[in-house]
């Protein structure tokens, strides 16, 4: 059974990008979502194995999301990766804390890498 | 006690000088002034007499610059005109010689200082003296009594008593005849003769006029005339020379002393020569030079003080201006930064998967190389961009420098052995552990290594030793460039070295600017090394860069030790 992977990102060009390089792989059923505010209905009827999330968005930033998610109890079991503009070793560790050992990635990422963390972070 | 008695001898001739000269004064204080009738009515027939004063003869008589008459003889000039009610005219003149001939053709009336002498008595008639000075011997050499004189070169003013008084007596001295009594003393005083004899009214009064502060008086001097100055009056007014005799005499102890008092006072015990003077000097002088000294000494404290505080300022001036410098550059990049990394994410992306979608011929593959890479550079400028601009924090935990070095150099390997690197490393085990932030030095090493890998090309040498060194040679203090460490203090001490062509810009002053470097466009940031001092100096530590004396490229950086704190 494929994994699906809510992929949410303000940036509608890079989403897809995430979406058919997934999707290519015959392994992921993707479903986009580019409005941050959005993310956690989407999350709820979708019901994804993993979210691929952006920190930096216009209207909702990414660890807010995640926090509400982790509030309910049904979408808590989900997991997460990060994905962010402005790297720095601060942001990953504050990240982290909220998040609770899952990834963060640096953009741009190669999909090589992408592909490897989500099976790793899947396969935990 | 010698200085005792001198200060009594002092202190006792003025008294005798002027006051003590007129017998039985004391007794007859006061003469009362009877004029007779005729001699009344002489002075309302003479309403003009005229007084010629010697010009230049103080503290007798003189004219001062402005014309104006002065001195003990124009005090009794004034006491005798208040007592006879009238005002006698002033003639003045250049010189006494001209009063002398003015008086011989009767051009004036009557003279208010005047020595008697044979010769002057053919024209003039001669009042009692009302002034009198004792004579004195006066030495620069130190003589103490005339006996010591004997033979020596005595100078006098020429026609002067003392000039008669030593020609006309047995003393055995070689007189030197001068013009005026100032140029007798002045030769005494530079040593021109050996003494000279005087009043000692002229005497006292010229030594301090002039400040000839090396004369004294010969105590035991043995000259027993007095220099007696009357009123001369030309000898056709006979009822004047009474006339005058009676004011003079009417004149009261109390007005002759205060005269002495007002003119001579000031030369009482000779100040220049009174102990008391000198300790008094001396002491002052002592303390003056104190203060000067005290003031110089605080001055230059404050000077320091004030120059330490400057450079702390201007110090001061320059982080805040850097740091404001780094807030801009850090919202400039965090800016560009998320502008740039979102689309360069997608063309990575999309590079991605056009390269599985496309057929796999080399041009193809070619293309997405060459996107793969530009991506790359851009995401590199980006990193570093934004890796400057951070206001670093260390994450500072106990740990191994000679750690962070194996670990940096294991990542690099990959790069090192494509070209060919030797790698050698001389690592002391005796290192404390430092409170480091692992992964930002390893930053700096990967940083390092990498300039010297590229700056190496191929079959080069990087070496990199530690080692716990005491700052004691000029040449290792120089290469902490920041002067963060003291001679002869112990840091921890790093080595990166690399035998390429070093630092071909002569510029190092430059080399940690940001955006400065002289890779090829594309090869480099020119961010690299001046991130990497901005962690060094995070942790306290130094870093210089320059080229080592048998060639390539030597980065020194120093660590302070923990001090046990």
């Amino acid at each position: 059974m494929k994994k699906r992977i809510l992929v949410v990102d303000d940036e509608p060009a890079l989403t897809r990008m995430v979406k058919l390089n997934l999707e290519r792989t015959g392994n992921y059923e993707v479903l986009t979502e580019n409005q941050g505010s959005k993310a956690i209905q989407a999350a709820r009827e979708f019901k994804p194995d993993l979210i691929f999330l952006d920190v930096m968005m216009p209207d909702m930033t990414g660890d807010e999301i995640s926090a509400q998610l982790k509030e309910d109890e049904e979408l808590s079991r989900i997991k997460f990766i990060f994905m962010t503009a402005i790297v720095t070793k601060d942001e990953t560790e504050s990240m982290g804390s909220k998040i609770g050992g899952n990834e963060f990635l640096a953009k741009p990422v190669k999909t090589d890498e992408l592909l490897a963390t989500i099976e790793r972070v899947l396969g935990e | 006690m010698r200085h005792v008695i001198n200060l009594k001898i002092c202190l006792l001739l003025p008294v005798l000088l002027v006051a003590g000269y007129l017998p039985g004064l004391a007794s007859a204080q006061v003469v009362p002034l009877e004029l007779t009738e005729a001699e009344q009515r002489w002075l309302e027939a003479h309403p003009i007499i005229r007084a010629a004063p010697d010009p230049d003869f103080a503290p007798f008589e003189w004219f001062t610059l402005d014309g104006a008459y002065k001195g003990i003889a124009a005090d009794y000039l004034r006491l005798v005109e208040q007592r006879l009610g009238i005002k006698f005219e002033l003639v003045h003149t250049k010189e006494w010689s001209q009063v002398m001939d003015m008086a011989r053709a009767r051009q004036v009336d009557i003279l208010p200082a005047v020595a008697r002498s044979t010769q002057r008595e053919q024209y003039l008639l001669f009042t009692t003296p009302h002034i009198s000075a004792k004579g004195v011997i006066v030495t620069g050499k130190g003589y103490e009594n005339i006996q010591e004189l004997k033979g020596k070169k005595i100078a006098v003013v020429t026609d002067y008593v003392w000039d008669d008084l030593i020609t006309h007596s047995n003393f055995e001295v070689r007189l030197y005849r001068v013009e005026r009594n100032l140029d007798g003393l002045e030769l005494a005083a530079l040593g021109g003769v050996d003494a000279m004899v005087s009043d000692i009214a002229s005497v006292t009064y010229l030594i301090r006029q002039h400040g000839l502060s090396n004369l004294r008086i010969v105590k035991d001097n043995g000259v027993d005339r007095n220099l007696e100055l009357s009123f001369g009056i030309r000898n056709d007014w006979p009822e004047l020379q009474t006339i005058l005799e009676k004011a003079v005499a009417s004149l009261t102890f109390e007005e002759r002393e205060a005269i002495r008092a007002k003119w001579l006072t000031l030369e009482v015990g000779g100040f220049w020569r009174n102990p008391v003077f000198w300790y008094s000097a001396m002491g002052a002088t002592v303390v003056l030079l104190l203060l000067l000294a005290g003031t110089m000494i605080w001055n230059r404290t404050l000077q320091q003080r004030v120059e330490l505080r400057t450079q702390e300022l201007q110090n001061a001036n320059i982080k805040l201006m850097q740091a404001e410098k780094m807030e801009s550059i850090g919202r400039l990049a965090a800016g560009v930064a998320h502008e740039v990394k979102n689309p360069l994410a997608i063309i990575q992306m999309g590079a991605d998967f056009l390269s599985q979608e496309l057929p796999k011929d080399e041009t193809t593959g070619e293309v997405i190389k060459d996107i793969d890479d530009a991506v790359q550079r851009a995401d590199t400028v980006i990193r570093g961009l934004l890796d400057f601009s951070r206001d670093k924090k260390l994450e500072r935990t106990a740990g191994s420098i000679n750690e962070v070095i194996k670990s940096s150099l294991h990542l690099v390997g990959h790069e090192v052995r494509q070209r060919q690197i030797d790698v050698k490393t001389q690592l002391a085990d005796n290192l404390p552990e430092l409170e480091l932030d692992a992964s930002k030095l390893q930053q700096v090493f990967i940083n390092l290594f990498m300039n010297a890998a590229h700056a190496m090309e191929r079959e080069g040498l990087l070496q990199v030793i530690t080692q716990l060194k005491t700052l004691n040679d000029e040449a290792d203090l120089s290469r902490d460039n920041e002067n963060r460490f003291k001679q002869g203090e112990t840091v921890l001490w790093v080595e990166v070295r690399d035998n390429g062509p070093g630092i071909i810009n002569k510029d190092t002053s430059k080399i940690f600017d940001p955006f400065y470097t002289t890779k090829p466009v594309g090869e480099g940031t020119g961010l690299g090394l001046s991130v990497s001092r901005n962690i060094i100096n995070l942790h306290q530590g130094s870093i210089d860069i320059r080229n080592h004396q048998e060639g390539g490229a030597s980065v020194v950086m120093m660590f302070q030790l923990n001090r046990g704190e």
